[in-house]
Formats: structure tokens, C-alpha cells, sequence
């Protein structure tokens, strides 16, 4: 079955990054959002499988406030797995993460390898 | 020239995307790809580097997979401009046959620095955070030991624990002074949420708020406004200097059941939220009440002493500019507007990440996607012989 995966982060670049580096999934549908307020309203739309959510971006909403709304969401909380993306290592920002409901966090400057293993085990895809 | 199957190549254009300039080398030392952010140097590091002996030679060592002690190198390389050092720092294993660098300018002068200390002579000169990290080194023992000493004195003699503690106040202003305007800033990304940073800096100002009766009025602090990042230490400061200043410039209530309002409101708008503090004049209790529910009101004075610090020259002289400073290196700025003598104040401070320099992430990025780079491919192989 096709998994759909909605990247959301204000850096174009990035986004471009992390859709280069889905395309070696197999049956994936890949959306992009530039901001938690469009995200929120895409995963609403189109309610993905996984969520690649940036945390320090710009406008109405960061990127732990979507995660907590999508968690809290009745249609999305169980559905949507949502993977955290940022720079911040510090140990309480993985611990916000958590409070706010997500389902891993990775950091950057991240693997790609780790990052499709990650997505291919968020989405029961596993080896 | 690039070879077509390395440029036609999906993987090779992530490698494009990466803001650090990247190099791939074949085996023989000459370039086979040169990213976009390579052929934006001036420097040209796709020409230079593979004509330097000490390059090609390096390149054909990670080739063969042969260890070696030093995986980076400056190479000094002619420019329209001049001589330009340039950082090679090379990825320790083959990708592919093909060897990874990534190219940056040398810090010329930081290397000029760690050789003279290196050899027993003295700095060429310190910077200005260094030298207020000294004097901060040398004062903060003696200064806690004061401190310590007033607390025990501070029911006999008011006046003067009142005297220590703003002097304390004054010195750790001049630090973060001396912090924003120094060289080399930081600027952390906490995480803040400045109703919570707002309501704490009420707080602190309460005994001085208390001697001007003035009350506070929040308007517009929804637990949902979006976050700020930064450094939450400088936020504070730059708030207590606009609310302090707000405070030492309201104009005091004449009769007992009046109170001096200040309104600070929180709109968000677009990528900013917005803070704007206002002085709203002499108002009595009920229309205080009627502003907002979530009012905060000074606590009621207790020994009647009123602080030294309400000096409104002293106040401006280093909290305008220092607070000018904390916005801008957030990326945000301060308004001030004057309507009819009524001063509005407007802090205006970007969602979103700090505004920093993140060349160190990327090339890390560019150096974790060049070592995935062969795993990536063969991923590709095998998903498309399947």
C-alpha cells in the first residue's frame, strides 16, 4: 500500500534533501508544507501516514505545536507517526518532543540511511 | 567537465543542494564533480585544487584506502583578488571509487593565534568578551561574598543591602552589555515562551512597581502564541529594560484607589510575534479590572521603601541601545512610536530558528550524505534491477 509522508520545514533546500532522499522507498507519496499552520491543515487534508516535522519554524505554529495538535487530532493522533527534525541535541529538547507526542526524533545533520531505516520502521516496513 | 553519468546521477544532485562546497576527485586526483556552492568560490576550487601535489596526493591515498594521519590540509591558491587559503577537509573513505572534499577559507588569523600561543608569547590581543570574562573571573567571588554579607545585615540596615543589590544589578547589566555588543556573539535557540518570560519580569519588577503604584495589564497571552528562539537570558534583559523604563516613566496616580495601567500586548503576525507595550495612564480599580482578567497587580507595599533605580536618564542611556541590540540579533527590532505623549513601545522577534551561522551543520551534512553516498546508490541499483 502506498505510504503518504508529509515533509514540513521552511528551508526549501531541505525539503528537497529529505524528498531526494524518500524517493529510494518503495510506494511512497511524498508532501511538502512550509510551515506548521499549512502543514497542520495538509495533514487535516490528506492525512498522511508520517509526518517529517522541523521544530524551529517560522509563523503560528512550531514544530512541537503541530505534533501536539496532530497527536490530539481524533482523525491523525493514531494514524500519523510523527518524526521530529532539528538541530536542537540537547537532552530536554528530545524530552519536549515526547511530551508533545512525537514518535522519534532525529537530529541533524542527519544519515539518510538512518533516516529511511527510521521512516521504513515508522511505517511497519521494518526488516 | 563532469562526466554524464555522475551529473545525470539523482544522488549527485543532493550533493548540489548542500550549501558547503564539495569536490569529488577520481582515483588520479582530478575532479569529477564540483558542487553548485563550489563553482559559486571565488577561489575556483574545481581548477586549483587538483593541480597541488600535496592534494593529489592525499586523494589517491583515501583511494587506495590507505590510512592517513591528516585527513584536511590548507592550500594556498591564486584568486583574481590575490592568495586565498583554503580549509580541504576530505571524507576518510572512498564513496564509489571517488574521493569526497569539502572546501572552505581558511581562518587564517585563528591559526596566527594558536601558533603564537602555542610558542609562550602572549596573545596578539584579546578580545573585549575576553576581557570581560577576566574581570567577571576576578569580581564574581568577592562580589558573592558581599551579597552574602548584606543578606545578614539587610533588617538593620535597608538602605545599604538595597545600595549592594542594585550595584550587583548595574554590574550584571554591564555584562550583558558587554556580551551583545562584544565580537563574537552567541545567540542560543531555547525555546521561549514569552508570556511565561513576560510575567516573570513583572515579578521582578514589583518592588518598583509597587513605589510607583503601577499595575500591569497582560493582554493577549494565549497559551498557544508561537515560541521565539534564542537566548532567554538576553530576552529577559532586554525586557526588564523596556517594562523597568516603562515603570520609571509612568506617571504616578494622586489619589488611593488609582494605579498607573501598563499594557503589554501579545499579537502574532505573520512570522513575528509582536509585544507592545503601552502606558495607558492613571486609571482607577475598576477600570483596571474591566482592561483584562488576566491583570497582574503589584502586591501591596510592605516596608515602603522605594528603590534607587528609577532614574530615567540612567535607564535609557544603556537600556535603549542594549535593548535594540538583544532584538536584532534575534532577527526582530524595536518600534517606538509617539502619539500624542503617549509612548508605544513595539518588540517585534521572529518565530522560527535564530539567525546564526549554520556552516558547520552543513558541511557535516555534506560529509554524513558523502559517506551514505555508496550504500545510497547501491540502494538505487538494486531497486531498479527489481
Amino acid at each position: 500500500m502506498t505510504a503518504r509522508i508529509l515533509i514540513v520545514d521552511d528551508q526549501p533546500d531541505i525539503r528537497k534533501l529529505l524528498k531526494l532522499t524518500l524517493q529510494h522507498l518503495d510506494d511512497a507519496e511524498v508532501h511538502e508544507a512550509e510551515n506548521g499552520a499549512e502543514g497542520l491543515r495538509m495533514a487535516q487534508d490528506i492525512k498522511p501516514d508520517l509526518m517529517l516535522l522541523d521544530v524551529m519554524m517560522p509563523g503560528a505554529l512550531d514544530g512541537y505545536q503541530v505534533c501536539e495538535k496532530v497527536k490530539k487530532d481524533p482523525e491523525l493522533g493514531a494514524r500519523t507517526k510523527v518524526i521530529l527534525l532539528t538541530a536542537r541535541a540537547q537532552k530536554e529538547d528530545q524530552e519536549q518532543g515526547l511530551k508533545a507526542g512525537s514518535d522519534a526524533y532525529l537530529t541533524k545533520a542527519f544519515s539518510p540511511l538512518k533516516l529511511l531505516d527510521l521512516v521504513d520502521n515508522m511505517l511497519g516496513r521494518g526488516n | 567537465m563532469q562526466p554524464a553519468a555522475t551529473a545525470t546521477n539523482p544522488l549527485i544532485t543532493l550533493l548540489d543542494l548542500v550549501d558547503s562546497p564539495l569536490l569529488l576527485f577520481n582515483p588520479e586526483g582530478q575532479v569529477v564533480f564540483t558542487n553548485r556552492a563550489a563553482k559559486r568560490m571565488e577561489a575556483r576550487p574545481g581548477m586549483a585544487l587538483p593541480g597541488d601535489p600535496n592534494v593529489r596526493q592525499l586523494v589517491q591515498q583515501i583511494a587506495q584506502n590507505k590510512s592517513v594521519l591528516r585527513l584536511d590540509m590548507v592550500v594556498e591558491v591564486n584568486t583574481d583578488q590575490g592568495t586565498t587559503e583554503l580549509l580541504c577537509q576530505c571524507i576518510p573513505k572512498p564513496i564509489a571509487g571517488l574521493v569526497a572534499m569539502a572546501v572552505s577559507l581558511a581562518p587564517s588569523s585563528a591559526v596566527v593565534t594558536q601558533t603564537s600561543c602555542a610558542n609562550g608569547a602572549a596573545p596578539e590581543r584579546l578580545s573585549l568578551q575576553q576581557i570581560v570574562g577576566l574581570i567577571a573571573g576576578d569580581l564574581i567571588k568577592p562580589i558573592q561574598a558581599v551579597l552574602e554579607h548584606t543578606q545578614l545585615v539587610s533588617a538593620t540596615h535597608p538602605s545599604f543591602a538595597e545600595a549592594v543589590q542594585t550595584l550587583h544589578q548595574r554590574l550584571e547589566r554591564l555584562g550583558d552589555l558587554v556580551a551583545v555588543f562584544g565580537e563574537d556573539v552567541l545567540i542560543g535557540d531555547e525555546r521561549i515562551l514569552m508570556p511565561d518570560i513576560v510575567r516573570a519580569v513583572c515579578q521582578s519588577l514589583t518592588p518598583l512597581a509597587r513605589a510607583k503604584g503601577v499595575a500591569f495589564i497582560l493582554e493577549g497571552d494565549r497559551e498557544d502564541l508561537p515560541p521565539v528562539y534564542g537566548s532567554r537570558k538576553l530576552i529577559l534583559r532586554a525586557l526588564q529594560e523596556c517594562l523597568g523604563n516603562a515603570v520609571s516613566h509612568a506617571r504616578p496616580p494622586t489619589q488611593a484607589n488609582q494605579s498607573a495601567g501598563i499594557r503589554v500586548g501579545f499579537t502574532s503576525s505573520g512570522h513575528h510575534l509582536i509585544l507592545n507595550v503601552a502606558n495607558l495612564g492613571v486609571l482607577d480599580a475598576q477600570a483596571l479590572t474591566r482592561q483584562s482578567e488576566s491583570i497582574f497587580r503589584a502586591a501591596p507595599m510592605s516596608n515602603g521603601h522605594e528603590t534607587s533605580d528609577t532614574t530615567p536618564a540612567a535607564v535609557m542611556q544603556i537600556g535603549l541601545p542594549l535593548t535594540h541590540r538583544i532584538l536584532e540579533l534575534h532577527g526582530g527590532r524595536l518600534r517606538i512610536e509617539n502619539d500624542n505623549g503617549e509612548v508605544d513601545v513595539m518588540l517585534e522577534l521572529p518565530t522560527g530558528a535564530p539567525l546564526k551561522n549554520t556552516h558547520h551543520l552543513d558541511l557535516l551534512q555534506a560529509q554524513i550524505y558523502a559517506e551514505d553516498l555508496s550504500t545510497l546508490m547501491a540502494r538505487s541499483r538494486s531497486r531498479s534491477t527489481t
